[in-house]
């Protein structure tokens, strides 16, 4: 019972508020945990816009009237936009409906009363509804290994495997033997350690500067977008997201990090190491062709 | 009583045409509880509001550690903890996630997180729960959760909204200890209250807050010696004589006042020591006691005497609020 001590009072001056990241993430992972609780809510929630697809264009599309449409246009070139927009206000209704249970029942309070952005939550309650509207985007399965192999490639330096576990040899491994690239799993512990040196070390990502907010406000299109330092910056983060097993990272505003010191790869790093908790599965299981060397 | 932690002065908001505050001026010195008591709408959770910079001010001037509420927000919420009037916790998460989500938006690493949150969930008592969804939690539990939450970050100023109301009495002794605890440790302590034995029992100071103004300050004893002391009510038996036991206390100095109806006398008393000289002189008297009560004064009381006014029409008036 020693931890109010006076002593203690002085230790919490280092806490010195979190980042808007780390805001972003810890409260995007608050509502992901809570829907996780409620996964028929979930399902629900991904049926939804089917049934409603397959029953006004199967069961009561007959009563639209076909003569009346210009020619080529089928009742369901009309139907299907208005199942998308009416999908996404669903979500939005649902981050709606969730900001106010918080202001009911105080949570609202507790966080205004702690030294973050407001901008975090509400933005993270749009993250998470995001999230549950396509939930298996970044379930990295299968394509970990390239993921990794990429993120290494982007930060200067490949990923030996020996230092993430064993060296692979057998016709999935592409490029050098030992290295990270194809499609293999790749185990958790020490991926992050070793991102983060390699970030620390790249040339590249050593001042990683600061993205201008008004060329990219809300940081789509890492996929092609953007060239020369900020396309690889974009590429790793895509990498980074879809190795923590995060939700689809295109709405995510890359523009977000731009203060963060030791650049991307830490973000990377950081990502794995939040993996953790969000229990990707990381696997020794070795895919077929492929053997311990 | 050291360095003023928390200051209000002249502090007035009006919500349109309703003054919810009207120029409430306190102090909080560190290491000290001040109390704040009133009905419901009185103004207390307006208050703490707006010291905890959830709502601006309409004038004065508030400063938590010497930062102003209005113009340095960040720093004040560095220093502050809230516990609200109901428990703000997340029920969907499990204790532990609660805690630890608030330890990391203060900065906290993942180790140190982990690290303050069992010393939290083993201070609270919680540890055994510490993996269920707070919704599971009982009344009592998801108030101790909430005080774990306002404290992660040990905050120099903690706000306490009402922390007991609807708590069973056994929860309400626990929580009372753990305030207690952080007084010890050097916090500053606002606390909101309707009971005014809760505020006794723990504030160094109180406030009185009725319809948004300061009707009363003092320590405990102050406020109760302007309201009124302790009574003996002595119910006797039906066949007694309410006139032979009132000369016999008063042959032994006592004051009391009979109430024919009830068979009932009640004697201010300022001791324990004086109970038993009571009932002493009764029993030479051969009277019985069939009931014995002491009454303390109640918040009530301390309305009428420091408002002026009944707290019914406090409340109706405050309901507008």
């Amino acid at each position: 019972m020693t931890t109010l001590d006076t002593t203690a009072a002085t230790r919490h001056r280092s806490w010195r508020g979190s980042s808007v990241r780390v805001q972003l993430a810890v409260l995007t992972g608050r509502s992901l945990r809570a829907m996780a609780a409620e996964p028929r809510l979930m399902i629900l929630g991904m049926l939804q816009p089917l049934l409603m697809l397959l029953v006004l264009s199967e069961v009561f599309g007959s009563m639209a009237n076909p003569a009346l449409f210009p020619q080529g246009v089928a009742y369901v070139d009309y139907l299907m936009p208005a199942i998308l927009l009416n999908t996404g206000l669903g979500a939005a209704q649902v981050a709606g409906m969730g900001l106010i249970k918080d202001m009911d029942n105080g949570v609202l309070a507790r966080f205004r009363s702690l030294p973050i952005t407001m901008f975090s939550v509400l933005f993270a309650r749009s993250v998470a509804d995001l999230g549950e509207e396509r939930p298996l985007a970044a379930h990295p399965g299968d394509q970990l290994g390239q993921h990794v192999g990429e993120a290494a490639e982007l930060v200067g330096e490949p990923v030996p495997v020996h230092r993430l576990g064993e060296p692979l040899v057998g016709p999935g491994a592409v490029g050098e033997p030992g290295l990270a690239r194809g499609p293999r799993p790749v185990p958790a512990a020490g991926l992050a350690a070793h991102l983060r040196d390699a970030g620390e070390r790249s040339p590249r990502l050593e001042h990683p500067g600061e993205v201008d907010r008004r060329d990219d406000p809300v940081g789509v299109g890492w996929a092609g977008r953007g060239t020369g330092e900020d396309g690889d910056r974009n590429a790793l983060f895509h990498h980074a997201t879809s190795i923590a097993g995060r939700a689809c990272p295109r709405q995510t505003p890359v523009s977000t990090y731009p203060r963060a010191r030791a650049g991307l790869a830490a973000f990377a790093a950081w990502s794995v190491r939040e993996s953790d908790s969000l229990r990707v599965p990381f696997t020794d299981e070795l895919p077929r062709g492929l053997s311990r060397g | 009583m050291g360095d003023v932690v928390v200051e209000a002065v002249e502090v007035t908001r009006t919500f349109g045409r309703v003054r919810a505050l009207d120029n409430v001026s306190l102090a909080v010195p560190r290491g000290a509880v001040l109390g704040l008591l009133g009905h419901n709408g009185a103004g207390k959770t307006t208050l703490v509001h707006i010291l905890a910079t959830l709502l601006p001010l309409t004038s004065g001037a508030a400063s938590i550690a010497g930062y102003d509420v209005c113009t340095q927000g960040r720093e004040v919420r560095r220093r502050i903890g809230l516990t609200g009037q109901y428990a703000s916790v997340d029920q969907q998460l499990s204790g532990r996630e609660n805690i630890r989500l608030i330890a990391r938006l203060l900065g906290a690493s993942k180790a140190e997180a982990r690290q303050r949150t069992d010393e939290l969930l083993e201070m609270f008592d919680l540890a055994h729960a510490a993996d269920r969804t707070a919704k599971t939690y009982s009344g009592g539990m998801r108030r101790r959760l909430d005080l774990a939450a306002s404290l992660v970050g040990r905050p120099d100023v903690i706000f306490l909204d009402e922390p007991t109301t609807g708590l069973d009495p056994t929860s309400r002794t626990a929580l009372w200890e753990h305030v207690e605890r952080l007084v010890r440790d050097g916090a500053a302590v606002l606390l909101t209250t309707q009971y005014l034995d809760e505020a006794d029992r723990l504030a160094d100071r109180i406030t009185v807050l009725s319809q948004g103004k300061v009707v009363g300050a003092g320590t405990a004893a102050e406020l109760k010696a302007q309201v009124g002391e302790k009574a003996l009510r002595i119910t006797l038996p039906a066949d007694a004589d309410l006139a032979v036991a009132s000369d016999a206390l008063r042959r032994s100095g006592f004051t009391p006042a009979a109430d024919e109806k009830d068979y009932a006398l009640s004697v201010p008393v300022t001791g324990s020591a004086r109970l038993s000289t009571v009932v002493r002189a009764l029993d030479e008297v051969a009277i019985d006691v069939v009931e014995a009560t002491v009454t303390e004064p109640t918040l009530n009381d301390v309305y009428l005497n420091l408002a002026g006014e009944t707290p019914a029409a406090a409340s109706t008036a405050g309901a507008t609020a």
